[in-house]
Formats: structure tokens, sequence, C-alpha cells
């Protein structure tokens, strides 16, 4: 089965990339503005909810955060993993979007999204000025 | 969801966290971490006095801008690490809830649920679900400081 992976090299600490990596208030800080809490996950919706994607926690480390999609065509059963590696107050953040089950269209145009996703976490994460890349109705380009 | 043996209301929330659940333990009923993320909706920080035994009081403020929260309770059980029990009555409410937590192992994590119930409205209990949700990702947040600091103490011994 197919995975995406991404890596990008944060300048914070780890303690900054996790919240935002680990929590939905974090998702909306870079993924989608869209995002509702549930008792036992986060619901995050895109283009006015015609696609809305829930993951739920299988790990929690400081080192690895790991969701599991219960929710999606081809998200569902998929794993979305943040490794977190710490060096002189600077974060390796090793992405990998597992356990797909083809490389269809829709995996390679996510590996473009998730590339562009990365660059949110990281300006997030430095204090620098970001939004989520999808509004509640579309990209927020 | 609606209780039919009471005709009430409950929550139940459940949340992966990045410490073993007697580190987990430790942090909830630490009245100065806690400042830090019993924080939910608009409120930005939190005191708290806590008197951590079974027929203990307890008394939490948390602080918005222009606003302060009041809670009160008992504890009905206190049973580290796997267990809370506490009476839950705020300020403004008429009748006072029950709230349950309890902490899970799961190797070097931990999961915690916590139950929130005998809510007459289900209104309330939905902002309290939202409520609860917040506050144990910001816990999350916290604990992951908390292991950050001892990896960085044990590294330099």
């Amino acid at each position: 089965m197919p995975d995406i992976r991404q890596s990008i090299q944060i300048d914070a600490p780890a303690v900054k990339v996790y919240p935002l990596v680990n929590s939905g208030e974090g998702f909306s800080k870079w993924w989608a503005e869209d995002v509702v809490l549930r008792p036992d996950g986060v619901d995050l919706g895109f283009f006015n909810r015609a696609t809305v994607y829930s993951v739920h926690l299988v790990r929690s480390a400081l080192v690895e955060t790991e969701w599991l999609c219960d929710s999606g065509q081809e998200w569902k059963g998929t794993r979305l993993r943040f490794h977190l590696n710490e060096t002189k107050g600077q974060t390796q953040l090793r992405f990998m979007h597992a356990g797909w089950e083809a490389d269809t269209d829709y995996f390679v145009s996510c590996t473009t999204t998730w590339g562009a996703l990365m660059f949110r976490i990281k300006a997030a994460a430095e204090g620098k000025p970001s939004v989520a890349l999808f509004s509640k109705t579309g990209w927020a380009l | 969801m609606p209780d039919p043996s009471e005709g009430k209301y409950q929550l139940s929330i459940r949340r992966r966290m990045p410490a073993t659940r007697e580190a987990v333990f430790e942090a909830w009923t630490d009245p100065h971490g806690l400042r830090e993320w019993m924080c939910p909706g608009d409120a930005v920080s939190a005191e708290a006095k806590l008197d951590l035994r079974v027929g203990g009081s307890y008394r939490i403020v948390m602080k918005s801008k222009t606003h302060d929260y009041v809670h009160t309770g008992v504890y009905q059980v206190v049973d580290p690490p796997s267990k809370l029990v506490f009476t839950w009555t705020r300020e403004e409410d008429e009748s006072p809830t029950l709230v349950t937590v309890e902490f899970f192992a799961h190797g070097d994590e931990s999961e915690l649920v916590l139950t929130h119930e005998r809510f007459e409205n289900a209104d309330v209990m939905k902002r309290y679900e939202g409520g609860w949700g917040t506050i144990a990702e910001k816990f999350a947040a916290y604990l992951a400081k908390l292991v950050s600091t001892t990896v960085a103490r044990s590294k330099t011994k």
C-alpha cells in the first residue's frame, strides 16, 4: 500500500509543534478552519462540509502523534503520523499518511496538499502569520 | 445523551495523553499546573484550591478577560492513579452535577476518560462537552511540556 511522506525542518522546539499536530485547535491553525471536537476525536470540514474527515488519536506521545481516519472514501482506515525529532531547539517534522489502498489521482493530489500544509505547520510553529489552507468554503490561498 | 433511568443527560469524552497515567493523575491534581490548561472557551487562566481527599472540597476559578467562572465541588472518590469522582457546581447553575475522571495505562502513554452526568438540560451538556474537549487538548499540550522538560533534565545529568 502506498504512503505519502513529507519532511520539514522547523525553527521551534517540539513542544511548539506538538499542539499543532495533536489537537483540533492545532489543526484549525494550518489545515482546516472548520474543526469540531467530538467526544473521542475531531471532525474536519471542507467545502461547506461536502467532505468531512473524522479522525481520532491512537498515539499521542511528544515524539509521535498518530491519528486514525474514520471517514472518507479513500481516507478511511489510513493513518496520519507526525514524528517530531528535536535537536538544539529545532524540530525535524517527519510526516506520513500511511495505508492508502491504491496510487490514485486523489492520492497524488493529496501528496501535493500535504506538502503545502507542511509549510503552514512550520509558519504556525515559528510564530509567523499563517491561516488554515482550507477555509470553511474552499481554499484559503 | 439522555439517561432514561434518571431522565437526565450525560457526556463522556476520551483522549490519549502523552504521559504515564501516574504522571497524568499527578498533573490533573496539581493546582499550580491547572492554571495553564483548565481554560475552556474564552478563559485565559485559572486558579484552584484543591483539598484532594474524600470529602475534601475544591474551588476552581476560570478567568476570562471579562468574567470569572467559579466552580466548586467535593471529592467523592480519590483513587490514585486511576480514578477521581467529584461533584461539580458552577456558581450560576442551580443543581450540582457529577464528574468521573478515569486514567488508563497504555505503556508510556495513557488515556483519560471523563464522564460528566446529571445535567438537567441538553444544551448545557453540549456546552460542557465542547469545554471539556478543549480542556483535554490543552491538558495534553501541558503534559507534553512536562515530558519535554523531564527529558531535557535527564540529558543534562
